[in-house]
């Protein structure tokens, strides 16, 4: 700084000069002031006279300083020059010019382009710039340079330094056949290759048929569709495409999801895991139906609806034909036990009672009608058939002498009611406890009854049987696991067939054992029915299942069925055709044909022929019981809407 | 005794962070591996197996393929790359310029050759796997040169892009290409094996959002290696020259457009000219092989097929032999010159467009000018003036079609996608057909439906008949009992019965559908889920199929009556 204000003072200096005598500085620039600071005079003149100090060169005091200060507008820009001791006060230009250097500008007063002296041009000058001889070092060739060449010289020879290799492009590189051996044809490891791309079909068209595009409500639906089969992060993946129709192809811009479709594709082919799905491969939908015979070969079944009975007030529960397949009973909830009179659905005889009718059996040899009501077992001879019969088991009945030392006294009563008392009602056997289901042995001699107990009594008092002719009643298992939904006799051997809620037992009579226990697939079985062979069982679930049992062939099920749509209620087989019926409360009784073979390697061959219709549903029930007709290919079904209806082929 | 979890699932898979320590690379590094190589994640059959027992949400790997990647040489080239990364970072903070500078002319990088030669270790592996390569690099070879991507990378696409296409062109391997709205599609057969690509369309390029372009940049790395090798390998086949030349030299005469340096490969790029073959090149053509090799083993079946084939392939590439083509400016050109040049057509544009053009628009010879304008103003007369459609049209028809409903400004017929094959019961536009139904099939629909009416009357007969009459009962006041006799004579009555309308076609039907319905019934409960799956699919199709009808006659009759008034104003 201290140069530049002196250059400025030089250049006011001169100006001054111009106008009077002031004693100009003579020491110079490279004689630094404080040289003359105890000095009277600063500096010579030419005639090598001291020059004074300038007399206000004296500094003024500290009032005057600040007087100054106050007074003078422009202190701020005066300057004290120690060498002519004067004031200077700053010019605008002094000023623009301290802040052009201030901020690092160019100096407006110097050339900027000034023009430029080429001393080592390209033009040859005949005489040299320098004239100065070159030394002698320079015409010797550099020792240290031969030995630092000689070592390299040697590195290389050696093989230590090595030309660096020529540079390679890494994106052009492909200029061979890359499988020019094809030696290896299989992937190394297992591959499961990505799916290719979908193809597009007609809609993705700049120009679709109209039927392919789109009105707002389907664009909304599709929307809507979208929300709800992906969670949010699903549907970042996905992109809606909807159809759209340019009139031509100019108009057709670039698919703004384009470039994402494939950043999406990319992710998936590196992110997505995969795996190898067997794809099944069907041609024609048929295959998968079964091969069975038609319906129309397999006649007869029923078919039709011939009858209704009608005459019950309520739900009717149970049926039951006589041997001779002419007479029909059945009981209802309103209490009371119909007889009728199949071919013209007469009723033949009401019988009343105080409790509705739980179920009811016909005697398979004599003319007993069972009626199971409340806790109570009637049997009744209806006096209906042949008049031998009817009389025979009057006599029957009469002439047996019962001991009152049964094993079961306690629990049940056996009371015989004489002719005089009541022209039906033979015999009653009244319970302590409420009967679920009674059911005949084939020859008439037994009779197996199902007790519902109380939850706090033993399951083991469930069973009982009856022998009529020796008027005893027992309990045949001192212990029963299970509650006991229902029972069968086996047609011709002494089995007992129990079903509980999940599982079929069947139990040897004479031997008092086990044969066979069925695991049955349902969660609740509701009824079970044995072949009259003897070597099938089917069973009915409320879960709407149905299981057939070989007995020859294993314990679980050969065949499931579940082509009923709610509980099923009742399941039974016909006595003398290839023929079964299960009843559910859908409303449809489903007739089914099995052909069983007394040849062991053949299985038994099942084929729904026939779905029969007719009972409404009242209260979620519809058909609850139904009955084939002991010769004749005909089913009876009661059901909730308190009718009897029989179907004939 | 055999220890638990040292054989089978729990041992083949290896979860992603085991894959990561194993390899000990960060996940960047991990993926872009996994993208370069191929390996993708795998679903065990049994993921608690595959996780010891527990049931976490986890990425599984075979762990065969995270053995077979601890061997990869590129592994080792990401180390290098991160420690050059280090190194530049830090000579560039330091300020020494010359020593970045040698860093930067020797930043390592690595070689994909093995790597396709692993993944793909016979030629046709490669080709099967093209579909995605084809359309990434389609992408960028007309992708904006942005920041996004390197940029001298971008330019290989285009090349890669331009020197397949003039493969195709040589070949004559176009099968089938369709106009879609994401692009266009292109379906081509090279040797036995069905590529096909997307070509997006050009004109309004928008930057998309949320999409990570390294990952992008990664893929493409591998796909231009690829390509390369496969151009080479298709190029050297064919007996063609690779690089691609043209087979005269461009002369600078022809250029306004561009630097004479780039000429030659914009003429190239303008695939309106052949390239060269090699000068003893004899190349075998696949189809003729194949063909020796049936007789050979005395194969006829697939003789019929084949020969089918081929002579669909060769109406194809003779399809346009006979006609010359004129561009205009409006048009895509270089798809067109490329689908036109595929089938065997002569194309030319305007020479301000590109380089390239071979004759000018009033050249005599010219027979299709494509133009995609409203209104013409001069128009020469022994050419016929066509919108672009027709091109692609006439090639998925395979044959040339009339130009009548082509012509510029006329509403175009639908353009449907060649890719669709209908099967029996899928909904089959009438234009497929080439022709327009006649009309009274609407009316015999509509006589169909009576039919259906009364099949809810036969049901009432057959089913509910007997509950229909006690309804009637029912409704009719019953006398509570009668007692007189002429009360009683007066309730017996008999009444002139009706004729039943018995139509026994439906009945037979009914009978038909129930035998039906109980065999359903014994289907096993395995095969069930299955059959009502597949009768579930046919349902929707169906409907679909009677949705797409339904909208095309609402839009038929919408049509006719438009013109019907038209006619009558």
């Amino acid at each position: 700084m201290t140069s530049i204000k002196r250059k400025n003072s030089l250049i006011e200096n001169d100006e001054i000069d111009s106008d009077e005598e002031v004693p100009s500085n003579t020491i110079g620039e490279n004689v630094p002031l404080k040289w003359y600071e105890n000095h009277e005079h600063i500096g010579y003149d030419l005639e090598a006279k001291k020059i004074a100090k300038p007399v206000s060169a004296g500094k003024s005091d500290e009032i005057d300083e600040f007087l100054e200060k106050m007074e003078n507008a422009d202190y701020w820009r005066t300057v004290y020059d120690d060498l002519t001791g004067q004031n200077v006060t700053l010019t605008n230009e002094d000023i623009a010019v301290i802040q052009q250097i201030k901020n690092a500008q160019t100096y407006p007063d110097d050339h900027v382009y000034e023009p430029w002296v080429d001393t080592f041009s390209s033009e040859v000058m005949i005489h040299p710039i320098l004239n100065t001889p070159e030394s002698k070092a320079s015409f010797i060739p550099s020792k240290w340079e031969r030995l630092k060449v000689g070592k390299y010289l040697h590195a290389i020879k050696m093989g230590w330094i090595k030309p660096a290799p020529p540079k390679e492009d890494p994106l052009s590189s492909n200029s061979y056949d890359l499988w020019s051996d094809e030696t290896r044809t299989n992937l190394p490891r297992s591959n499961i290759p990505a799916p290719k791309l979908e193809l597009p079909g007609h809609h993705e068209s700049y120009n679709p048929s109209y039927e392919y595009l789109l009105d707002d409500a389907e664009v909304e639906a599709l929307k809507a569709k979208m929300e709800s089969d992906f969670d949010e992060n699903e549907r970042a993946t996905k992109t809606i495409f909807i159809p759209k129709k340019y009139p031509s192809l100019r108009q057709v811009p670039a698919y703004d999801q384009f470039v994402y479709e494939r950043f999406q594709r990319c992710l998936d082919l590196y992110l997505c895991p995969r795996q190898k799905r067997l794809k099944a491969n069907i041609k024609d939908i048929n295959d998968l139906i079964p091969d069975k015979p038609k319906p129309q070969d397999l006649h007869p079944y029923p078919l039709v609806q011939s009858l209704i009975y009608e005459g019950h007030k309520n739900i009717i529960r149970c049926l039951t034909c006589h041997t001779s397949g002419q007479w029909l009973a059945s009981g209802s909830d309103d209490c009371t036990v119909r007889i009728w009179e199949i071919a013209t659905t007469r009723c033949m005889n009401v019988f009343t009672f105080e409790k509705p009718i739980v179920s009811i059996q016909w005697n398979p040899v004599l003319s007993l009608l069972t009626v199971a009501t409340g806790s109570q077992i009637v049997m009744i001879n209806p006096r209906l058939g042949e008049n031998a019969k009817v009389l025979f088991t009057d006599e029957f009945i009469k002439q047996l002498a019962y001991e009152s030392s049964s094993a079961a006294t306690d629990d049940c009563q056996w009371v015989k009611t004489s002719d005089e008392n009541d022209k039906y009602i033979r015999l009653t056997i009244t319970h302590s406890m409420p009967i679920r289901q009674i059911e005949w042995q084939a020859r008439g001699d037994y009779l197996a009854c199902i007790l519902a107990p109380r939850s706090d009594q033993s399951q083991s008092k469930s069973i009982l049987i009856h022998h009529l002719s020796k008027g005893r009643s027992q309990y045949p298992f001192k212990q029963l696991k299970g509650a006991v939904q229902h029972v069968r006799f086996h047609p011709t051997k002494p089995i007992f067939i129990i079903a509980t809620q999940h599982s079929i037992k069947i139990y040897h009579l004479l031997k008092q054992q086990l044969i066979k226990r069925l695991y049955v697939n349902t969660k609740w079985i509701s009824s079970i029915d044995i072949h009259p062979l003897g070597d099938n069982i089917i069973c009915g679930g409320y879960d709407s299942k149905i299981n057939w049992f070989d007995l020859d062939l294993s314990v679980k099920p050969y065949e499931t069925y579940r082509y009923h749509k709610r509980a099923i209620r009742c399941i039974r087989y016909h006595t003398r055709l290839p023929l079964f019926a299960s009843t559910s409360d859908d409303g449809t009784c489903i007739i089914s044909h099995c052909s069983v073979y007394s040849d062991l390697l053949k299985n038994p061959l099942i084929v729904p022929v026939k779905i029969l219709r007719g009972h409404q549903i009242i209260n979620d029930l519809s058909i609850l019981d139904c009955l084939f007709h002991p010769t004749q290919p005909w089913i009876f079904t009661s059901g909730a809407d308190s009718t009897i209806r029989l179907f004939t082929n | 005794m055999q220890k638990k979890y040292k054989k089978g699932a729990s041992v083949n898979y290896t979860s992603r962070n085991q894959a990561l320590r194993k390899l000990q690379l960060t996940l960047a590094d991990f993926r872009r591996l996994c993208i370069l190589k191929g390996i993708y994640p795998v679903e065990p059959k049994n993921r608690r197996k595959a996780n010891r027992g527990r049931l976490a949400n986890k990425t599984y790997y075979l762990a065969k393929d995270i053995r077979f990647l601890t061997h990869e040489p590129i592994i080792d080239k990401f180390r290098h790359l991160k420690s050059y990364l280090r190194r530049v970072t830090k000579a560039k903070a330091r300020n020494e310029k010359s020593r970045e500078e040698t860093l930067r002319n020797n930043r390592p990088f690595y070689k994909l050759d093995h790597v396709v030669r692993e993944r793909y270790p016979s030629f046709a592996d490669a080709l099967r796997d093209l579909d995605d390569c084809l359309t990434l690099i389609f992408l960028f070879a007309n992708f904006p040169l942005l920041k996004k991507l390197y940029e001298p990378r971008l330019r290989l696409c285009r090349r890669l892009s331009v020197e397949f296409l003039h493969y195709v062109i040589a070949s004559g391997s176009i099968k089938k290409c369709f106009i879609s709205v994401k692009g266009y599609y292109i379906q081509v057969e090279i040797r036995g094996e069905i590529i096909t690509w997307i070509v997006p369309h050009k004109l309004g390029h928008k930057n998309p959002a949320d999409v990570d372009f390294k990952i992008m940049a990664t893929f493409l790395e591998f796909y231009t290696t690829l390509l390369g090798f496969v151009n080479f390998k298709l190029y050297s086949d064919l007996g063609l020259i690779y690089p691609p030349k043209l087979t005269f030299s461009a002369t600078t005469s022809l250029s306004t457009l561009c630097s004479e340096d780039e000429f030659s490969d914009e003429f190239l790029a303008s695939l309106g000219l052949p390239i060269m073959k090699k000068a003893d090149a004899n190349p075998v053509d696949q189809v003729e092989v194949d063909q020796e090799a049936a007789q050979l083993l005395g194969n006829t079946e697939g003789d019929e097929e084949n020969r089918r084939k081929e002579e669909e392939t060769k109406t194809i590439q003779k399809l346009f032999s006979k006609c010359k083509f004129f561009i205009s400016r409006e048009i895509p050109r270089e798809m067109f010159a490329f689908v036109i040049r595929a089938c065997g057509g002569n194309v030319s544009w305007d020479k301000t467009m590109c380089p390239g053009a071979t004759y000018d628009v009033n050249d005599e010879s010219i027979t299709h000018q494509l133009v995609d304008r409203p209104k013409l103003n001069d128009m020469i007369v022994n050419r016929a003036y066509i919108q672009p459609q027709w091109v692609f049209d006439s090639i998925n028809a395979r044959k040339l079609l009339p130009v009548d409903s082509y012509l510029p400004g006329s509403v175009l017929p639908p353009h449907l996608s060649p890719f669709v094959e209908e099967k029996e019961g899928d909904y089959v536009p009438p234009e497929r057909f080439g022709q327009r139904q006649p009309d009274h099939d609407v009316e015999e629909e509509i006589t169909k439906q009576v039919p259906s009416i009364n099949l809810v009357e036969n049901n009432a007969y057959l089913n509910g008949n007997l509950k229909r009459k006690r309804k009637d009962e029912e409704e009719t006041p019953v006398p509570a009992k009668p007692t007189t006799k002429e009360q009683r004579k007066q309730a017996m009555r008999v009444e002139s019965g009706q004729v039943q309308n018995i139509n026994v076609p439906n009945i037979v039907k009914r009978k038909a559908d129930e035998e039906k319905r109980l065999l359903e019934m014994t289907i096993p409960k395995k095969q069930k889920r299955l059959y009502d799956k597949i009768k579930f699919s046919q349902k929707k199709k169906r409907q679909e199929v009677e949705k797409l009808t339904r909208k095309r006659a609402n839009h038929e009759n919408r049509a006719k009556q438009d013109t019907t008034i038209d006619k009558k104003k």
